[in-house]
């Protein structure tokens, strides 16, 4: 879904985001809605559907009442204030009436996987294809199909998401249905408004347990991007397994499910033709003929004409039955790669956090090293019986020292004159780029020691963020696969009824249309018998 | 079910009557002298009859094509005026191919040759023919066909037949409106078969890709089934039904192409058997027309010499005579000599006149005749036709009723297994 790629967390490449912390529409004066942002924030991850007893409007109360569906009842053409035309479905869900667009359904699901990155949010139609329109016949026939095909999905749409057990109580959703509710507005408040672009950058909105929000505040650790082609040091098997499974399916619905089913509802389609064009040939054939014979072959023509009604009884029943279905399905392997995408992207995260917080930690034990050995020579150097000679022997073997190292030895050196200058003839080589550095580091640095120092008051405060942020994403990465697994199952639970729903309305349609044929064949034949000779 | 089968049952039964005193089976193709360039099938004949001109209720031989060819030959030849069913096309693409012993084509083959022996037992005079007799049970073939046979240049005598028919209908000056009207239901019955005929060869292809685009499709299923393992028995047993029911579809495709199908075309050659006869008719007709008209003429030119003592008038008529003046010619003896000439001319033409009357009286009584034999066998064998067809269907649907219904229990059965 092409649509969807701007959910990708990697849209936004800034390490940092410098969004703003989040600020309540101050156009909303409905002060019930400040209540349910507020209920919002703490959604429970230990989220049990059947014991829910707190519903944030009638629409929440209603959906989780049982046997609630939503409806799609019309879709008519409508003309903005603009002149620009466009096709809006009527929602019927229990008392609310609303009109929406097909953007509007977009966004709406855009949004749900946004604050929900961790859910298998269920998939809209796509926006038609090139290759839809090439293979139109018929600009008006294929309006009209196409838009009560998308009436069919779009309602599935909402009926799934109401079945849903985290998502069905988002109250965006119920928005989102509401009669007079602006859906602009809904986009441009709590909480939709304070998502940052990349959603990498914060806990999922669905799992913060605190109470602040969600996103960037001064408080929040900075959380860094990984690379998306960088192999993950200790992968989890069990989602690796996940999603080498969900590629396997993926490719499986579309590129054989999918493409045989529709060469068989084609096929039919042409056989239901020719057998119309069958029928008409018969009626003829027995204008033409007398008594028996002329009933018996009218009969025929009957049958014929039967199966060619029946038939295409059978191929929009498939169309709604199966075929659409296994489209979800072929979507909704698109959405669960989304899924385990942002998880591997969470975990990237977290070991790339990890990394970079161990080489801070070695950074900072270089420096502060540094600084010891340092302050060790300020005080051998104030004893003067010490040769420089020997302090040199030293400190040959800590060769890995930064460059400040060499700059204070010399530093020092170099109040000491007579004694230093005796010294650099005994350097070797290659010391001699440490001469240089300490010449240039000379004219750059007015104080390389408060320089270094400086350094690490930074380095213990950055490893003191990315411990935190480590801790957080750690924390975060349990909650995220624990989300993605629970709801996984519950797909995985959902598919298996999906496919035996859809298996059965297969047989059963092609059931009907053999029954149906059988009898009309029978009456043929025993008209037929009935010719005397 | 052997396409012919059912048809042939079906002819069982109304066999043993009066009017069908015959029931000839055509079966058990062998191939003889195989290996040698001089291979050829034969099939065995079975007759059980009531008539008494045969030595016995049932006899058996073995013929092979070109034996059918002399009976068809022998039978047109000498009953012109008959219907005579045809024979299957003999330049088939099978001879070019050198598939002439493939089994589909043999067994095409030997339906359209027991068609063509159960139309002829149907015939009230040709079935009497000792033509017929000798086919069905002389055990001595060559020595008694060998007496009937006559050379004909360039073999095949029934396309030379049939091509030198195959001119226009003749044009007659006094259209007889029977014959008119049993010409144009011939034409129109010929136009609808061969509709059905061109429709039916789109059908044929039209089905044979959808049985194989649903058994593509079973086995997509039942690839999903090994991706679910916790569904992979349903799913495999749905691709199981699927390709089941693929197998019906190609049964049916496979009675309808070589039963319905073969039994259309069939009677469309027989059609034009019978367009043949119908030219035969006309062309007495037109015979009798003509020298009806030569008659007329001679009786006219009579009259004038009696009238005016001229035989004839006009410029040259005048010039002879005055030729005649001068030579001095008698004119009265001539006119004697010229009426004498004519008059035995007229005798001459009334009789042929009246002859060819009575042939095309009795011709057109014939074809009279042959033509509600044609309708009744055409009742008999539509209605065959159309049995076999309908049961074809009948029987594909029954077997997808079958599979159909055996499959849903064991998908309601389906139960989520984490």
């Amino acid at each position: 879904m092409s649509d969807l790629e701007d959910i990708d967390p990697f849209s936004d490449t800034l390490p940092f985001s410098d969004t703003l912390p989040y600020t309540i529409n101050d156009d909303s004066d409905d002060s019930f809605e400040k209540e349910e942002e507020n209920q919002l924030i703490s959604i429970n991850l230990n989220y049990q559907p059947e014991v829910k007893t707190q519903f944030c409007c009638q629409l929440d109360r209603d959906i989780h009442q049982g046997d609630f569906t939503i409806q799609i009842t019309g879709a008519q053409k409508t003309t903005d204030n603009a002149g620009s035309t466009f096709i809006t479905y009527t929602i019927k869900a229990g008392e609310q009436e609303v009109k929406r667009r097909y953007s509007e359904f977009e966004s709406l699901r855009k949004s749900l996987m946004r604050l929900y990155p961790t859910l298998i949010v269920p998939p809209i139609p796509e926006k038609q294809s090139f290759v839809d329109y090439a293979t139109m016949q018929g600009k008006a026939k294929e309006d009209i199909t196409m838009i009560e095909k998308r009436k069919r999905m779009l309602q599935s749409f909402l009926n799934r998401v109401s079945k849903h057990p985290q998502l069905s109580g988002e109250h965006i959703f119920h928005k989102f249905m509401e009669s007079n509710v602006s859906w602009n507005e809904v986009l441009h408040s709590y909480p939709l408004s304070s998502l940052p672009k990349n959603i990498l950058q914060t806990s999922p909105a669905n799992l913060s347990q605190s109470n602040v929000s969600p996103v960037n505040s001064s408080a929040h650790p900075p959380l860094l991007t990984p690379s998306p082609s960088q192999q993950l040091k200790k992968p989890d098997p069990k989602f690796i397994e996940s999603e080498a499974f969900t590629r396997k399916f993926s490719n499986h619905i579309s590129q054989n499910m999918e493409k045989t089913n529709k060469r068989i509802w084609k096929r039919l389609g042409d056989f239901s033709n020719d057998y119309a064009e069958l029928g008409a040939i018969y009626n003829g054939f027995s204008l033409n003929e007398s008594g028996d014979l002329a009933n018996a072959i009218e009969k025929v023509g009957q049958a014929v004409d039967s199966t060619y009604v029946a038939t295409g009884d059978l191929i929009s029943s498939l169309e709604v039955e199966f075929t659409e279905p296994l489209q979800e399905y072929s979507q909704f392997a698109s959405v669960i790669r989304q899924v385990l995408n942002y998880r591997h992207m969470k975990h990237l995260q977290m070991e790339l956090i990890a990394e970079t917080l161990e080489k801070q930690k070695v950074a900072l034990d270089g420096l502060e090293k540094s600084e010891i050995e340092a302050k060790r020579i300020e005080e051998v150097l104030s004893n003067e019986h010490v040769s420089p000679a020997s302090l040199f022997q030293e400190n040959e073997n800590n060769d890995n020292y930064e460059n400040g190292h060499y700059e204070e030895l010399f530093q020092n050196g170099d109040a000491s004159q007579p004694t230093g200058s005796g010294h650099n003839k005994k350097l070797s080589g290659s010391k001699i780029f440490s001469v240089l550095s300490h010449t240039i580091h000379g004219i750059m640095d007015v104080d390389p020691e408060a320089a270094r120092r400086n350094s690490i008051g930074k380095t213990r405060e950055t490893i003191i963020q990315l411990e935190e942020a480590l801790e957080t994403t750690t924390e975060d990465l349990k909650k995220i696969s624990l989300s993605i697994q629970n709801d996984l199952d519950r797909f995985q639970r959902q598919k298996i009824m999906n496919l035996k729903e859809m298996l059965i309305a297969y047989a059963k349609n092609h059931l009907k249309w053999c029954k149906k044929n059988l009898s009309n064949w029978e009456e043929a034949k025993a008209e037929v018998e009935k010719v005397q000779t | 079910m052997n396409p012919d089968q059912l048809s042939h049952s079906n002819a069982s039964n109304a066999a043993i009557s009066t009017a069908f005193p015959m029931t000839i089976t055509v079966a058990e193709p062998l191939k003889e002298f195989d290996g040698t360039k001089d291979a050829f099938i034969s099939y065995l004949i079975t007759t059980k009859t009531t008539l008494d001109t045969f030595s016995s209720p049932t006899v058996s031989v073995r013929r092979r094509f070109q034996d059918f060819v002399w009976l068809h030959n022998s039978l047109s030849r000498d009953f012109a005026a008959c219907v005579v069913p045809p024979l299957p096309d003999r330049h088939r693409m099978e001879y070019i191919t050198g598939d002439r012993f493939g089994p589909e084509f043999v067994e095409k083959r030997r339906a359209s040759l027991q068609r063509f022996l159960t139309r002829l037992s149907r015939h009230p005079t040709l079935q009497k023919s000792e033509y017929f007799r000798i086919f069905l049970e002389s055990r001595e073939w060559n020595r008694e066909s060998s007496l009937y046979r006559q050379k004909k240049p360039g073999d095949g005598v029934f396309e030379n037949l049939g091509d030198a028919l195959l001119n226009a209908f003749s044009k007659l000056k006094k259209p007889d409106e029977k014959f008119v009207e049993i010409k144009e239901s011939v034409d129109k019955l010929e136009e609808n078969l061969q509709t059905i005929d061109r429709l039916y060869q789109k059908i044929i292809k039209r089905q044979t890709d959808l049985e194989v685009d649903y058994r593509d499709f079973g086995s997509s299923i039942a690839g999903l089934g090994q991706l679910e393992t916790g569904i992979t028995a349903p799913l495999e047993q749905f691709g199981d039904t699927i390709s089941k029911f693929a197998d019906a579809w190609k049964r049916m495709t496979y009675r309808e192409e070589n039963g319905y199908l073969a039994q259309i075309r069939d009677y469309l050659t027989y059609c034009h058997c019978v367009k043949n006869v119908l030219k035969l008719r006309d062309q007495k007709q037109v015979d009798f027309e003509d020298l009806s008209e030569y008659l007329q003429n001679a009786l006219m030119e009579r009259e004038n010499l009696m009238n005016t003592g001229k035989s004839s008038t006009g410029i040259s008529s005048f010039l002879r005579e005055t030729v005649d003046n001068i030579k001095g010619v008698d004119q009265e003896q001539v006119k004697k000599e010229r009426l004498q000439k004519l008059d035995s001319k007229i005798a001459e033409l009334e009789k042929e006149v009246e002859n060819s009357n009575d042939v095309s009286d009795q011709f057109s009584l014939e074809v009279a005749k042959e033509y509600e034999i044609f309708q009744t066998a055409k009742t008999i064998e539509m209605k065959d036709c159309l049995l076999a067809y309908a049961d074809s269907h009948v029987e594909f649907y029954r077997q997808g009723v079958e599979l159909w219904e055996e499959i849903i229990p064991i998908l309601d059965d389906i139960k989520f297994q984490a």
